[in-house]
């Protein structure tokens, strides 16, 4: 058994590398650790805490976005420290437009859902500790985002 | 600006979630955290350190699979502690007949890319100590193969033979 040490980073392709740093360092304020315009590839990190949490490597404009039914990426989470820093997020999403996909109370964590540029669903989220979860909080949407859309009214019941 | 304290985890679509199961705790020995029968999930995490660094969730057997020039996943890492338990990896995937994609010195890490049963691809990895790192013309993008590993692919192969693969 291989028994890693904890998951390290994920890489993702992207169309456009330049507007993908620009979101991941102005949106997320990921770190831009290294880049190579000749590879067309980008290395972020929150904290420059490792060489690496998320790689971009750039597809190209006319690259096709995969589906909802297929196999791979569902979403990918950034920790953020407690719910102030969630709540901030969340302000911070709408102030720039990011388009904000649902949220949701998991109750061991509170997590708010968006897209990237290329349409990959990214989440933030804080982690709750067991004597402030919500009683059966059911992935209710967030009291804080009130207008935006719940759980219930993105993912589809299981065929 | 959004403060990220790490990242979490990742969710990956399935096949078939009994056999995703056993391959990342099996193969890459990752503990179960949770199971939710009723939604297809299952969340796994390494040493028990998070409710999960990986969930799956079943989509059902005929679901496709993106292509390579797709936007979207390339790849998901998983740091061992060193170059011992880097090898040790190496064989426990030969062992069990897992695909290996190819191996590389990226100059940051020593690398170990492999699939999983539906074709998503996965990496293991060291770091490489900081003395050895600084002596890197370039440490994101050396392209030399292990040399544990002389009969895989080495990165720029592996890349090739996909671009080959399309044209055909």
């Amino acid at each position: 058994m291989i028994c890693p040490e904890r998951i390290g980073h994920v890489v993702i392709r992207v169309r456009n590398l330049e507007r993908s740093v620009k979101f991941y360092t102005d949106v997320l304020g990921l770190t831009l650790m290294d880049q190579s315009a000749k590879m067309r590839m980008a290395f972020l990190a929150s904290n420059a805490r490792d060489h690496h949490e998320i790689g971009l490597a750039e597809v190209g404009a006319d690259a096709a976005a995969p589906l909802e039914r297929q196999v791979g990426l569902a979403h990918f989470a950034f920790r953020l420290r407690d719910e102030e820093h969630l709540r901030a997020a969340w302000r911070e999403l709408r102030e720039k437009g990011v388009p904000i996909h649902f949220t949701a109370d998991h109750g061991i964590t509170k997590s708010v859902y968006f897209k990237d540029p290329d349409g990959n669903t990214v989440e933030v989220y804080c982690d709750v500790a067991p004597e402030h979860r919500t009683p059966h909080a059911h992935n209710r949407k967030l009291d804080f985002a009130a207008d935006a859309r719940g759980m219930a009214d993105v993912l589809r019941p299981r065929d | 600006m959004i403060r990220t304290d790490r990242i979490g985890h990742i969710v990956l679509k399935v096949r078939n979630l009994e056999r995703s199961r056993r391959f990342y705790t099996e193969v890459l020995g990752l503990d179960i955290m949770r199971e939710l029968p009723q939604l297809g999930m299952v969340f796994l995490a390494s040493n028990r350190r998070d409710h999960h660094e990986i969930a799956l969730a079943e989509v059902g057997l005929h679901a496709g699979a993106p292509k390579e020039t797709d936007a979207g996943l390339a790849h998901i890492a998983f740091r061992l502690k060193g170059e011992d338990e880097l090898r040790a990896a190496y064989r426990e995937l030969k062992e069990r007949s897992v695909p290996i994609c190819f191996t590389v010195d990226h100059g940051v890490t020593k690398s170990v890319y492999f699939l999983d049963p539906d074709g998503n691809q996965l990496e293991v990895y060291c770091d490489n100590p900081p003395e050895e790192i600084a002596r890197k013309e370039d440490p994101y993008f050396g392209l030399d193969k292990l040399d544990f590993a002389p009969g895989e692919p080495s990165l720029m192969e592996y890349f090739a033979s996909l671009r080959q693969a399309q044209t055909h």
